[in-house]
This record gives structure tokens, C-alpha cells and sequence, in this order.
């Protein structure tokens, strides 16, 4: 299937906003400083 | 102020200066643009200075106010071509700027490093003395060893001036003011730059990287502003030059050339005053500011009526701490280039033509397409009728530059010009959707205020990605900042650490602390503008529950300054964490970290001149056609001054006016309100 590279960025730019949007509430809503501190979700 | 017809306000974009003149006498503002010179800003005011002179029969002795928004301190860090600073710490902490802060850039980045601290590790040096976190002084300042190091960074490194930030400085300031009377002895005419005089807050890197900073542009800073309001005064202006700040505010000149740190983002800043203002005229007081002109687009939160301070910013890779408009920014503007990366995806900036060779359509040498490329062969930018005729825009170039691209896509121009918009917005998109996130806003409930040359082409398309159901574009948009430097207030802040329960505060304490940030804030507005004629302060103070590990700001009114103060305060700060966060701990022990007061001297407003009433929909000055989104439409094409205050519009139509173009899409209605502002609406 060939690929729009158009449409590929598009899309790209809309779920990188979706992935920070979501950061930035775990990080409203956290408690922990591991995500306050660092910004790292993961620890 | 001095009796004259005219007040100024000028703003130095990346691509363009621009100039706001408003005559007093007939209420009338114009807007002026001149391309800037990067590597000579000055140079580039003075010459539209000059041709406003020229060209529109401004007398400069007439000017009776001027505001100009600089950018020279941010690119000073952003180039890092600042000053050789030497930073004087206290033994122990020498490793102060690599440590920096935990946080990294990019948390999944296994690779990502830290920016280089702007003053190198071996022009650190370290000096015995001790103040503990409760003030005490633990170990006296050692006079020998301070002259030793500070001998070795000046007469062996190469420091052209010293920074000194110790330990708890903020909470005993005694040992800095100690180190300045024995560095001013062995050498005189050094500057020294104390962090606490700076910015007396907690937390030791942001304290230090905020005196840092304030140094580091200082040469620059006071150069630039010495040399402009010198040729100023050569091209016959006859009052003194005001700056504007990075908190809306402006001060003079003079001011400016000492407290640096405070012009950092002075520009973007007052694009939001003047947003905020305009737009509060018309009843509009929740709106997402989008600024978008040749090299970047910026946006900014007001809610309320007022900008959303922002007090965690960043400027270049340091972080500032003191209050500024929150502005955030990517490199997406009208000069934005589009290009494909290695694996032949099409992206747009953050690379941008500039002013010279700017766009390719502008027909100065440029081969490589960009954004405004794109909306010119959209049909949306006038080729005869860009920046009022001035320059004329080259469609055969514009279509050149974008051919290659093309191919490579498998796309004609056409198509190509309108995939490269649509990129671009969605980048804007991902690049500002976290900024409502991170305070949880929801976009829908507010209006987008386009400005800047290219925002109110974009602003609609912008709107669609947000669900933002309005959009308000201003009379001037593309002069608006400088028009909001016009309008600015004269602004100061000032902040104090107290850190201390508020079971141990009394009121009186607390009175007494105000007190003392008044005194501070008054001395400053006697020293800048001892004329203003009405002036007001506000205080805050930065709440937590003791063990959080972030502060809640909450307003103090000036009329808790009494016994109840502290229990008022109390209340206050647990009211808003239940608003914030839908519950309050009420009989917690509350803390109060930073006292925080603003002083505001009002300058004078302008009176603008009303826009004529008129009814019913708008009448066209002609037809073109335009396309986007794989459609094309005969579209209506606007003239702005021909739009009469209670007509409107339907969509796909264009709006011209000298400073900048509108697009209106289908399935949209701009309506003109009582202030000449557009509003647009879905239909």
C-alpha cells in the first residue's frame, strides 16, 4: 500500500498532540515528584 | 508627557518592524511596517523612523510618547553572544549550572543531554561562607579567598564582570552585599550582579540563572538601547524612549539598560496587552491570542480580561523565573520553509526565509518554497496588494519553488500549495494543543484573536483543528503589538521570600512584609515616572499545604492588611484548591512560600476613532478564485476600509487591508462589530 506523505505527517502532528495533551494532565493531576520534578512518567 | 500630536509604538518581528501611529488629535491609528535587520535592529527602526518621516510627513518633534518592544536580549542568549561572566558561588556548589534541574528535555530521548551553561565550569568559582536556610549566618564570608578567586576569574579568565549568588542570599542577603563592597574596593567600575538584588526568590538555580541572565545581555542590552535613543534624538525625536517588558508592562529606557532580565520576551508580550485590550473593548474576555507573522506564531491565554502570567517560563535553555505574559512559540510563520525529510515526508519549518530573501514569491533570489508561497498560489494573498502595494509578490516564482516539491510528492502545485497549509496547521496544532492541557482548558470556550501578517489567513483553519467557535481579527492586526506597547501600562514586580507556616504569621507580620515590597515598588515609579498620574498595587501571596510541592497563587486584597490578614489569606487559598482541584484539606496547616506585590502606573489611553455604521451584508470590491482542501470556489474579495460597522460577510470570501489578509472560509460569516473588529463565526 503505498503511503501519503502528506496525510502521514498529518496525522503524526495530531497524535503527538494527543500523547502531550495526555501528559500534561497526568502531570496537573499527579502527586508523585518523580512526575512533577522530572517529568517522568514512568519511574 | 510632553505636548505633542502623536504617540508610536514599535516592534521588532523577525521579519518585519513594525511601526503603530496614532495622532491624538483625530484619533486615527496606522499601522507601518519596515523589513528588520537582523544583524542591526537599531539600524532597522531608524530607517522606518525615516521614512515615516519621509514618506507620511511624520514630524518627529510632534512624537509625544514612544514605546518600543526589543528583541536584542533574547537573541543575545538564543545566539549566545552575551558577556564572559565569572560566578562567584558558595563553597560547595560549583557545579551549580551543569547540575541545573532534574528535569530533561525529552524523558524518552536515552541520549539527550542538558544545555551548555552560559558560563563555563572553570570561570566558576567557589568562596567560604554559609547562610543556613533560617537566615543564620553559619560561616563568615571569606574576604581572602573571595579577592583571590575573583582575581584569578577577572585578571587570568577573561571575565568581563562578576556574578555572585550564594546560598540562601534571598533569606540573609548580608554576604552578597558584603562580596559587592569588597569586589567595588579592589576593582572599581567591574560590574557586579548580586542574586538577590536581581530576584530575591527560593530555589538557588533559577535564582542564580535569572542574575546570570540579567548579566549576560547587560553589555548588549546597553549598547543597543544607548545607541537608538542616541540616533533618536539625532533624527529629531525629543522624548525619552519607554521599553515594554516581558510582563506587559513598559519602563524607560534608562531603567531598561539595568534591569535587563525583565525585557527578555518584551515583544510577544505586548501582541497580548494589545489583544487583551482590544478586545475587552468589544466584551470579548476569554480569548487564545495567535500572532503569526513572518518567522514564528506565538499564542497566549487571557482569561478574564487579563493575560495568564506564566511564572516557569524558559528563554533559550534557561529557565526564567519572573512573572511574564505566558507565551508560547514555534517556528511557523508566513517565511517558514517547506521541505521533506529523509524519508520524503513533507514538513514546514522551523526554518524560515526571513526578510531577505524572504519567501520566493517575493522575488528576491529565494528557490526554496515557503508557507506564504503556498497562500499566494492559493489565491489567498493579493500579488498586487501585498503590505499595501509595496512589494509585489512573483506567482511564476512562488509556482518555480514549489514545483520540485511537487514531484517529489507526486502532486501538482495546486495540490502541493495546499498540503503545505495543511501541514503547517497541524503542526501548529500539536505544538499549542498542550498548552490548553497543561492549565485544563477546554478551547471551545473561548475566542481565537488572529493578528500578525499571516494570522488572520491562518486563524480560521486553526479554529477548525480547536472547535474555537470564534475568531476576532482587529482593526490593525498586523501592527497590533506595536499598537499594544502604545497601550501598555508602566509595570513593575516584586517578590519576597517568606516561607513560613501561617500559624507562626500574624497579621501584622504580614502587613509589614507588604509594606515593605510597597516601599520598593513606589521608590521605582518616583524613579521612572514621576508624573503618572494614577497608580495601583496588588499583592499575591504563593500558598501550599505543608509537604505539597507546588503553590497555589491567591490575590490578597489590600483591605486584609490588618489583624485578619493571615486567617483571610487562609481561607482564600483554601477556597481556590477546592475550585482548582474539587477539594480542600480545612484544617491542614498552610504555608506561604513566595509574597508577591504589582505596581501599575497608568499611561495615557488612546481615544481610537469609532468605525461608521452600516447595514447588511458587505459589498465586495471583486471576485478571485481561491482553493484549499482539494476545492476550489469563486471567491468575494474585501476591501477592510470599505467595511462598515453592523455588516457582514459570508464565506469563501478574502478581506484585504494594508498590513494584512483575512480568509474566510466557506460555511463561515465574519460580522463587523461597533470597534471594526471582524468576528467570525461557523454558519
Amino acid at each position: 500500500m503505498a503511503i501519503d506523505r502528506v496525510m502521514l505527517e498529518i496525522l503524526r502532528n495530531h497524535y503527538q498532540a494527543v500523547v502531550e495533551d495526555m501528559a500534561r494532565i497526568m502531570e496537573r493531576t499527579a502527586y508523585a515528584t518523580f512526575v512533577k520534578e522530572t517529568a517522568d512518567f514512568s519511574t | 508627557m510632553t505636548n505633542g500630536r502623536y504617540r508610536l509604538g514599535i516592534d521588532i518581528g523577525g521579519t518585519f518592524t513594525d511601526f503603530s501611529i496614532l495622532d491624538e488629535t483625530s484619533g486615527e491609528l496606522t499601522g507601518f511596517k519596515s523589513p528588520t535587520i537582523p544583524g542591526d535592529p537599531a539600524r532597522g527602526v531608524l530607517d522606518g523612523v525615516r521614512a515615516l518621516v519621509s514618506e507620511r510627513g511624520l514630524d518627529p518633534a510632534a512624537i509625544a510618547y514612544l514605546v518600543h518592544g526589543t528583541t536584542i536580549a533574547i537573541n543575545t542568549v538564543i545566539q549566545r553572544n552575551g558577556a564572559s561572566l565569572g560566578l562567584l558561588v558558595t563553597a560547595g556548589f560549583g557545579d551549580l549550572l551543569e547540575i541545573q534541574r532534574l528535569r530533561l528535555a525529552s524523558p524518552v530521548n536515552f541520549t539527550a543531554t542538558r544545555p551548555l551553561p552560559l558560563i563555563p565550569r572553570y570561570r566558576v568559582a567557589e568562596v567560604t561562607e554559609r547562610i543556613l536556610a533560617d537566615g543564620a549566618v553559619d560561616t563568615e564570608l571569606d574576604h581572602a579567598g573571595l579577592l583571590r578567586e575573583a582575581t584569578r576569574l577577572v585578571e587570568r579568565e577573561g571575565a568581563q564582570s562578576l556574578v555572585v549568588s550564594f546560598v540562601n542570599a534571598y533569606r540573609t542577603p548580608a554576604h552578597e552585599a558584603e562580596a559587592r563592597k569588597v569586589l567595588a574596593e579592589r576593582f572599581p567600575g567591574l560590574l557586579v550582579t548580586c542574586s538577590h538584588e536581581v530576584w530575591p526568590q527560593i530555589r538557588e538555580y533559577e535564582r542564580t540563572m535569572v542574575a546570570i541572565l540579567s548579566a549576560y545581555v547587560r553589555p548588549r542590552v546597553d549598547q543597543y538601547l544607548e545607541q537608538l535613543e542616541r540616533e533618536l534624538g539625532r533624527a529629531g525625536v525629543r522624548v525619552p524612549l519607554y521599553i515594554t517588558k516581558s510582563n506587559g508592562g513598559v519602563t524607560t529606557a534608562r531603567d531598561a539598560r539595568q534591569a535587563t532580565a525583565e525585557t527578555m520576551l518584551s515583544g510577544p508580550a505586548s501582541g497580548v496587552i494589545g489583544a487583551t485590550a482590544v478586545c475587552g473593548r468589544a466584551g470579548y474576555r476569554d480569548l487564545i491570542t495567535f500572532d503569526m507573522g513572518g518567522t514564528s506564531a506565538d499564542i497566549a491565554l487571557v482569561r478574564d480580561g487579563q493575560p495568564v502570567y506564566s511564572t516557569d517560563e524558559i528563554v533559550g535553555d534557561f529557565p526564567i523565573v519572573m512573572p511574564v505574559v505566558g507565551v508560547s512559540s514555534i517556528g511557523a510563520g508566513g517565511g517558514s520553509i517547506a521541505w521533506l525529510d529523509s524519508v520524503g515526508v513533507l514538513k514546514v519549518g522551523p526554518q524560515s526565509a526571513g526578510a531577505d530573501p524572504g519567501p520566493a514569491c517575493y522575488g528576491r533570489g529565494a528557490t526554496v518554497p515557503a508557507l506564504s508561497d503556498a497562500f499566494l498560489l492559493c489565491g489567498f494573498l493579493n500579488p498586487d496588494n501585498f503590505v499595501g502595494g509595496r512589494l509585489r509578490l512573483h506567482s511564476d516564482k512562488a509556482a518555480m519553488a514549489m514545483q520540485p516539491l511537487g514531484a517529489a510528492l507526486g502532486l501538482d502545485v495546486d495540490a502541493t500549495a495546499e498540503a503545505v497549509i495543511e501541514v503547517a496547521t497541524a503542526s501548529m496544532y500539536a505544538a499549542f494543543s498542550n498548552v490548553l492541557a497543561r492549565h485544563g482548558l477546554d478551547p471551545r470556550d473561548f475566542a481565537l484573536v488572529a493578528f500578525g501578517g499571516a494570522g488572520p489567513i491562518e486563524a480560521c483553519f486553526l479554529a477548525q483543528e480547536f472547535h474555537i467557535p470564534r475568531v476576532i481579527v482587529p482593526p490593525s492586526p498586523g501592527t497590533l503589538c506595536a499598537q499594544g506597547a502604545m497601550m501598555a501600562d508602566l509595570k513593575s514586580d516584586y517578590v519576597k521570600t517568606i516561607h513560613r507556616k501561617l500559624s507562626t504569621i500574624s497579621g501584622k507580620l504580614l502587613a509589614a512584609e507588604c509594606a515593605e515590597l510597597t516601599a520598593r515598588a513606589r521608590r521605582w515609579l518616583t524613579e521612572e515616572a514621576p508624573a503618572v498620574a494614577t497608580s495601583a498595587i496588588a499583592y499575591s501571596a504563593d500558598l501550599r499545604y505543608v509537604g505539597q510541592a507546588f503553590q497555589i497563587e491567591v490575590p490578597i486584597e489590600p483591605a486584609w492588611l490588618d489583624e485578619s490578614g493571615t486567617e483571610r489569606m487562609r481561607a482564600a487559598f483554601h477556597d481556590r484548591h477546592e475550585r482548582l482541584y474539587a477539594h480542600a484539606d480545612r484544617g491542614a496547616d498552610v504555608e506561604l512560600i513566595d509574597l508577591r506585590a504589582t505596581i501599575t502606573g497608568a499611561t495615557p489611553k488612546p481615544e481610537l476613532k469609532a468605525v461608521p455604521a452600516g447595514q447588511g451584508p458587505a459589498k465586495p470590491a471583486g471576485r478571485r478564485v481561491i482553493h484549499y482542501r482539494k476545492q476550489r470556489y469563486e471567491s468575494a474579495v474585501y476591501h477592510r476600509r470599505d467595511l462598515l460597522a453592523g455588516q457582514h460577510l459570508d464565506g469563501p470570501a478574502i478581506v484585504e487591508q494594508e498590513d494584512t489578509t483575512t480568509l474566510v472560509p466557506a460555511g463561515f460569516r465574519a460580522s463587523v462589530d461597533a470597534f471594526g473588529n471582524l468576528v467570525i463565526e461557523g454558519r
